[in-house]
């Protein structure tokens, strides 16, 4: 999956990564109608790319311990 | 004895009237749980009750006022928690029948801080399931139902905390709000919701659903009893990382009445839709009052405001699915369908596009910033449309069809990825009979402003004592 785009991906890869991700992918149709909404995500999330954020470092949650 | 029902009676009310031993937290409790017991086959507000456990703790608290150990406001008060809030000895189930049988050892922070201010807690309140979604659905347990109109959603995810506190079965409740989620069923309900700045209230011993965008808070039917409730409950807490040690006010002290002195900022991309004509109106009709009662009114625009669901959709999702992955992957196919597809969706959020997320956060909270610098508040409705229908996946508004979930969430998520503290205050009724919110945020720990706004315009108006058709 790329970090620097939201691009799509194939329902091959789509199904690929399900798996990877510990899925059960036995379901062709439950599969499909998660990789239709995930594609449907996946375009709001290429919207963030329209923003300048080169001036913005993201939080951390890390503290480093004080003792 | 007053001749306004206990069980509708104000925090604020019944608080001087226990002290003075006018009445006693048994009659108040009484008075709850009988009003429970005719609501809740219409409502479903709880999933837990503990009656027995609420009158004894109300006889206690008589006691203890009786020998002159009066702990303030909120002692022998009625509360309700929503069931994500861990209660010691008392099941916490988070909404889904996963956690039916899990009782925690240990009160959450909220939990012990109502308790030492003497409140007795009737029960644990119906939520949308792991408080991941804005409806007020769960299969588990049953649908919430609208007090003003039982076919209709309460919102959520706490939407018991609005059900329960519209209909007069608690005086005071807790939600948790993520996206929306106290302010929205306050808004729907006809309540007032407050969503505290982020760090102010402990999220100590609360299910997590996003850790950077969870914030607990009180929903009530007054303003003055949100701040009675914020007295008790915020402030620094060594359980939880993120509480702020910022001082804490007297947030009674903000309550005056007045709003003169005041800017706020009416954000016109609000109201650019889609949002039913009626529901801008009594927002617009709501601000109008404010500029009435001295507050300055002025336009102001927040670009931003189109990433707002992008934003907290992926930080959301991808912090939800973090939470809550080890049931997603073993028992799935016992959650509510829709918590579980939006779980998986999850699992498809890289770590680059997480980080992006909490980039653009931060540039949508500068763009904030920089107008709460000429205003003091910021002010739209909560909500654009009132209570849709129970499980109605799309509303119409003005022949547009528009998914429920995202409109919903519409204005509120903006208050989630800012921090900001915001409140939802009731501001009418449309034609179909249910109520609208008026939002009204402020800067971060700037609770006070938001509630001297709030209570002025509540002064001046008579919605919140509008009561259900119950």
């Amino acid at each position: 999956m790329s970090t620097e785009s939201a691009a799509e991906f194939s329902l091959d890869a789509f199904l690929r990564m399900a798996a990877a991700a510990g899925l059960d992918t036995s379901d062709a149709e439950r599969m499909e109608d998660l990789h239709r909404r995930v594609q449907m995500m996946r375009s709001g999330i290429s919207s963030l790319y329209e923003i300048d954020v080169s001036d913005a470092e993201s939080p951390s949650a890390f503290i480093a311990a004080s003792e | 004895m007053p001749a306004q029902e206990l069980h509708y009676m104000s925090a604020w009310e019944l608080s001087g009237l226990i002290r003075d031993r006018e009445i006693s937290p048994v009659d108040v409790v009484d008075a709850c749980l009988d009003r429970i017991e005719a609501t809740e086959p219409t409502l479903n507000s709880f999933i837990t009750l503990i009656p027995e456990q609420a009158r004894a703790a109300a006889r206690r608290a008589e006691q203890d006022i009786g020998r002159g150990n009066y702990r303030g406001p909120l002692h022998g008060i009625p509360v309700g928690l929503k069931d994500l809030f861990h209660t010691a000895g008392v099941r916490t189930t988070s909404g889904t029948r996963i956690y039916d049988t899990h009782v925690p050892t240990q009160d959450c922070t909220v939990a012990t801080r109502f308790s030492e201010a003497g409140a007795i807690l009737l029960g644990k309140l119906n939520m949308h399931p792991l408080a991941f979604g804005p409806t007020g659905e769960n299969a588990d347990y049953g649908h919430m139902h609208n007090p003003w109109n039982p076919e209709r959603i309460t919102g959520g995810s706490s939407g018991g905390s609005g059900s329960a506190t519209a209909a007069g079965q608690c005086t005071i409740t807790m939600g948790s709000d993520t996206g929306g989620s106290v302010r929205i069923p306050a808004a729907l309900c006809g309540i007032v919701g407050l969503k505290p700045t982020y760090g102010r209230v402990s999220r100590a011993g609360l299910t997590p659903l996003s850790w950077c965008l969870d914030h607990p808070g009180p929903m009530v039917r007054t303003v003055e009893d949100a701040a009675l409730t914020m007295n008790a409950i915020a402030g620094p807490d060594p359980r939880d990382h993120v509480t702020a040690n910022v001082p804490v006010p007297d947030y009674t002290a903000a309550l005056t009445g007045d709003v003169r002195g005041l800017r706020i900022g009416v954000v016109k991309e609000y109201f650019d839709g889609p949002i039913d004509s009626q529901v801008a109106n009594l927002a617009h009709r709501a601000i109008g009052v404010l500029g009435e009662l001295g507050a300055e009114i002025v336009e102001v625009s927040l670009p931003m405001f189109q990433y707002a669901q992008a934003i907290s959709n992926v930080i959301l999702s991808a912090e939800a699915t973090a939470a809550h992955r080890d049931i997603l992957l073993s028992d799935g196919d016992k959650l509510y369908p829709q918590v579980r597809d939006r779980l998986e969706e999850g699992l498809f959020i890289s770590a680059g596009e997480y980080l992006r997320a909490q980039q653009a956060r931060q540039v949508f909270c500068r763009q904030v910033a920089d107008l709460l610098k000429n205003v003091d508040l910021l002010a739209g409705p909560v909500e654009p449309v009132t209570a849709p229908v129970i499980l109605e996946r799309r509303i119409d508004i003005d022949g547009e069809s528009v998914p429920a979930v995202p409109l919903l969430t519409r204005y509120t998520r903006v208050y989630n990825i800012t921090g900001s503290p915001a409140i939802s205050v009731p501001c009418g009724f449309a034609d179909d009979g249910l109520p609208a919110g008026l939002h009204l945020a402020g800067r971060n720990f700037d609770e006070s402003t938001v509630l001297r706004a709030a209570y002025a315009y509540q002064q001046a108006t008579d919605w919140h004592n509008q009561r259900p058709p119950l």
